[in-house]
């Protein structure tokens, strides 16, 4: 798969996987549970598949993407089936590509888009439109125009009831909106069965992190508002109602006031537990800030909620975590966490991507407390040396069938990020558990170097670039920038400067990060500028240089920095 | 804190040569420059007055006593150069020119070290630059640095001929990467007319590929103020109604973020997201992009603001900011260091880059 490419999965009532994606050539797959693919839009044909739903059904799936050919639709799939024929659901609104799509427990499914079209019965030319499908007698209920908006945001209750949410910005008070639809709305009246439009909350203006909940006889709404005139004031915030939407009490969490969300994935179970794992970083005062994980806890439905934790804790071997250990970890992102609940009351798993070791891999935690404490905490998923494995924001990368926790993740055919494949890992407890003592007893082994083998290595470098061997200097640069930049191109750029002398001066080790820096004394001979070819040179003086130097993969690598740019090609 | 020759800056001043002379001058503004150990840029000034300032700012007319430009370079350096709040310094120097000169100058004096950080010209002719002991290159002593040009001279006592214009090469030369663009020019030091429409459609490649920077440069009734230049203007996407943009794929998605900048700055398209949005975004896509002057509103923050020439510091407070006048001019620069395009090789040898000045109204 391309590196941006989107997938989905469900799974059926035998908690068999479902998963479609886009494949390399942008062309949408399905994947059965016995790993067999199917394409669903015909090759040969013209297609521009886009965006993509999953709901799950009972024993199968229910896919939903736009598509602008034949004809600029919705178009549903339901698997299994004997012929890939979707039917187009989107009729004459303009779908664009992004939909839900969710089955209730009468085996209806509604799906919930937004479109373009205009019309008169609303003033905005963006809208959200509803309908459902009963796969029992085949049955498709009219589209409804639900109300303006953008994001089409819904949860639906097991008897089939459900709540529609919008982000409305015209029209009055930009704002959160809800419409709720009992299940035993008439589909073919005028509203589609929806109740009125209620005002949830005023919300000036939002992110696209926007998520409905069903707990038990609860709605539950989330959503990150920015608020100031610079609309940096994030505030992740939601909303419940106890009487189908009639009214709605709303919360904030004020602990996380200025931090911007990138993700947001929940779980919850029958007794009112709810887990929200968050991708955070505090932007009020820098853009700078490396992104990290933390766990919001609720046991009443959301009624009250913990501060949010953050998940991460350093790896140590035999000693206790220092405040410098705990600090080293926001210079490292962490990103996408996924919570689920186990089969054991109390049990709950959450893996998050963290970029800690300079690459990036999994991290996984076990609680038999709903997440109040830890029973195997920050455990390192394998990862073969040398690779690097991610998560996406959505969907969640964990799920629970046969008893056991199983991980969908993202992994990276090389150091250029350009393509992925998805890979399943296995996480029962006791795994994790020898996943953790695997993980103490190699630590030794992975220790990282001090700092004599860093000055032989940074030594071997200037040595290199003194001699203007700039083969073997580029043998000391991260994989990063050698994954994007070949021998040969990297050679080429070489050259221009002559050093004379170069004398490291002194290292200071973090973790895995090392600042080295060097005398050196250089000059630039007479070479012809390309773009006027006026000669140009420099005469020799002393600099010093900064660099930063890499633990990565078992020894230490010069991060290539291009210095004009400020840029680098790692990713941590 | 001054840089060098703020004695001569104080005593135009003083005379009154540098606003009222600058009300009725050639001028020409090139609003970026950057400059550290690997990049610098070149800009080349093209004179065609015969009416030029004396040595001490004067308007002393042609002939040898004023054969004088007024160059002021406004910049933010070391740690300041990456800070989009800080202030600019002024460095401010009259230099010799010539009717119909063209002097072309490293700001950064990487090259022309030994002549002053002037270029391509035969030191055994015309020299008279040389001769002055002065030197072009503004930014040689406060490397890295980002800033603004702005030159003036005389142009006579009623002229109105804009006789300034000039040209800018940024260039790295490490990797011979370069973009440019053509300076402004006019016959007051009122730049407010160059600023970039706003707003102005711009496309972005995908995130994941290509970096898609602005450089940010507001503009006022005096783009030459003495000494020091805090000149505040807000760069946002708003696309339709409350920060917008669209995908590749006609989607509109919210939560955009919007970024002050004083004097000069470059601000990261990614940093005028916010997370959720860039996470969603990967392909890049297409925005308005608004930019206007804001003003210290007291405990509404910076406001949006319009020029008012009744107000001390030329602002009013708008009503919105889509009200607001257009106060920046807006460059963006595309790069990609990876050396490829749509994931292709895009036979580079590592880096290629592209910007575009973003034209005014």
């Amino acid at each position: 798969m391309d590196a941006n490419s989107d997938w989905a999965y469900s799974l059926d009532a035998s908690d068999h996987l479902w998963l479609s994606y886009y494949d390399e050539s942008r062309m949408l797959r399905l994947r059965d549970p016995k790993g067999a693919e199917s394409l669903l839009v015909p090759a040969g044909r013209a297609q521009s598949p886009s965006g993509l739903a999953m709901a799950a059904r009972s024993a199968g799936a229910a896919v939903l993407w736009r598509d602008k050919y034949p004809e600029k639709g919705l178009y549903l799939f339901e698997a299994p089936s004997d012929e890939i024929r979707p039917q187009e659901v989107g009729g004459d609104t303009e779908p664009l590509a992004r939909f839900v799509a969710e089955t209730d427990g009468q085996g209806k499914t509604h799906l919930l888009w937004y479109g373009e079209k205009a019309t008169e019965a609303s003033s905005d030319r963006y809208n959200l439109y509803y309908r459902n499908w009963r796969q029992s007698d085949q049955a498709l209920s009219e589209i409804a125009l639900v109300m303006p908006g953008i994001y089409p945001v819904m949860a639906v209750d097991p008897g089939g009831s459900l709540m529609a949410f919008s982000w409305q910005s015209s029209d009055g008070p930009q704002r959160i909106a809800s419409r709720f639809r009992p299940a035993d709305a008439v589909a073919d009246k005028d509203d589609g069965g929806f109740r009125a439009e209620v005002t949830v909350a005023e919300v000036p203006s939002i992110t696209p992190i926007f998520e409905a909940l069903r707990l038990g006889s609860r709605w539950m709404v989330l959503w990150v508002g920015q608020y100031g005139l610079d609309r940096r004031d994030f505030r992740l915030e939601g909303a419940y109602s106890d009487d189908d939407g009639a009214r709605w009490t709303r919360f904030g969490f004020d602990d996380l006031k200025g931090f911007d969300i990138a993700s947001l994935q929940t779980a919850s179970d029958a007794e009112g537990h709810l887990m929200l794992a968050i991708t955070a970083r505090n932007r009020q005062v820098d853009d700078r800030a490396k992104q990290d994980v933390y766990l919001i806890r609720s046991a009443d439905r959301g009624s009250t909620w913990s501060k949010a934790s953050p998940l991460r804790a350093p790896e140590l071997a035999g000693r206790s975590a220092t405040e410098e250990d705990r600090n080293l970890l926001a210079f490292f992102h962490a990103r996408n966490p996924s919570v689920a609940f186990g089969e054991t009351p109390g049990e709950i798993l959450v893996v998050w991507e963290d970029w800690r070791t300079i690459r990036s891999g999994l991290y996984a935690s076990l609680s038999k407390d709903f997440g109040e404490t830890w029973a195997l905490s920050n455990v390192p998923l394998p990862r073969p040396r040398g690779t690097n494995l991610g998560l996406r924001y959505e969907p969640g990368a964990i799920y629970v069938a046969g008893g056991s926790y199983h991980v969908l993740a993202e992994r990276y055919a090389d150091d250029t990020f350009k393509s992925k494949q998805l890979v399943q890992i296995d996480v029962a407890p006791a795994v994790l558990s020898d996943y953790a003592k695997q993980r103490s007893e190699s630590m030794k082994a992975d220790e990282i170097a001090g700092e004599a083998q860093l000055r032989q290595r940074a030594e071997g470098y200037w040595q290199a670039m003194r001699d203007g061997e700039f083969e073997k200097a580029y043998d000391y640069l991260d994989p990063f920038f050698k994954a994007v930049t070949p021998l040969n191109a990297y050679v080429a750029n070489m050259g221009k400067i002559k050093y004379a002398e170069a004398k490291v001066e002194d290292i200071k080790i973090q973790g895995p990060l090392a600042e080295v820096n060097t005398k050196i004394r250089a000059s630039v001979p007479a070479f012809k500028v390309p773009t006027t070819g006026a000669m140009m040179s420099q005469p020799e003086r002393e600099a010093l240089v900064k660099n930063r130097w890499l633990w990565l993969d078992g020894e230490w690598v010069n991060e290539f920095r291009v210095e004009s740019q400020d840029a680098v090609f790692t990713r941590y | 804190m001054f840089a060098k020759n703020t004695l001569a800056s104080a005593v135009a001043a003083a005379i009154g040569v540098s606003a009222v002379g600058a009300a009725q001058a050639g001028t020409a503004f090139w609003p970026y420059a950057a400059l550290s150990e690997t990049v610098t840029t070149i800009v080349s000034v093209i004179n065609t007055s015969d009416y030029n300032w004396s040595s001490g700012g004067a308007a002393n007319g042609t002939g040898a006593a004023g054969d004088n430009l007024h160059y002021r370079f406004y910049y933010k350096s070391g740690t300041a150069a990456n800070d989009k709040l800080a202030k600019c310094e002024e460095y401010d120097e009259y230099l010799p020119t010539s009717y119909n000169d063209l002097q072309t100058i490293d700001l950064s004096g990487h090259f022309g070290a030994e002549t002053s950080g002037v270029l391509f010209n035969d030191p055994s002719i015309n020299n008279q630059w040389q001769q002055s002991g002065r030197d072009y290159a503004f930014g040689r002593n406060v490397l890295p640095a980002r800033g603004y040009l702005f030159v003036d001279t005389y142009d006579g006592p009623t002229a109105r001929s804009e006789s300034l214009s000039g040209e800018a090469f940024v260039f790295e030369f490490g990797s011979g990467a370069a973009w440019g663009y053509q300076a402004y020019h006019w016959y007051t030091s009122d730049y407010r007319w160059a600023a970039s429409a706003s707003p102005s459609n711009v496309s972005i490649m995908p995130f994941t590929e290509i970096t898609t920077a602005f450089f940010v440069t507001p503009v006022d009734w005096d783009q030459a103020p003495d000494f020091a230049n805090d000149y505040r203007a807000r760069v946002e996407f708003v696309t339709t109604s409350r920060g917008d943009l669209y995908d590749r794929d006609e989607n509109l998605i919210s939560g955009t973020v919007p970024q002050d900048v004083v004097c000069v700055a470059r601000v990261d398209a990614a940093d005028m997201l916010s997370d959720g949005t860039l996470a969603r975004l990967e392909d890049g896509g297409w925005a308005k992009l608004w930019n206007y002057r804001v003003k210290n509103g007291g405990a509404a923050g910076w406001v949006p603001a319009v020029f008012d020439p009744q107000q001390s510091d030329g602002l009013s407070a708008a009503s919105s900011a889509r009200s607001a006048d257009a106060g920046a001019v807006v460059i963006k620069l595309e790069y990609n260091l990876g050396g490829t395009i749509n994931g292709e090789s895009s036979g580079t040898n590592g880096v290629f880059n592209n910007a575009i000045m973003l034209a005014p109204n």
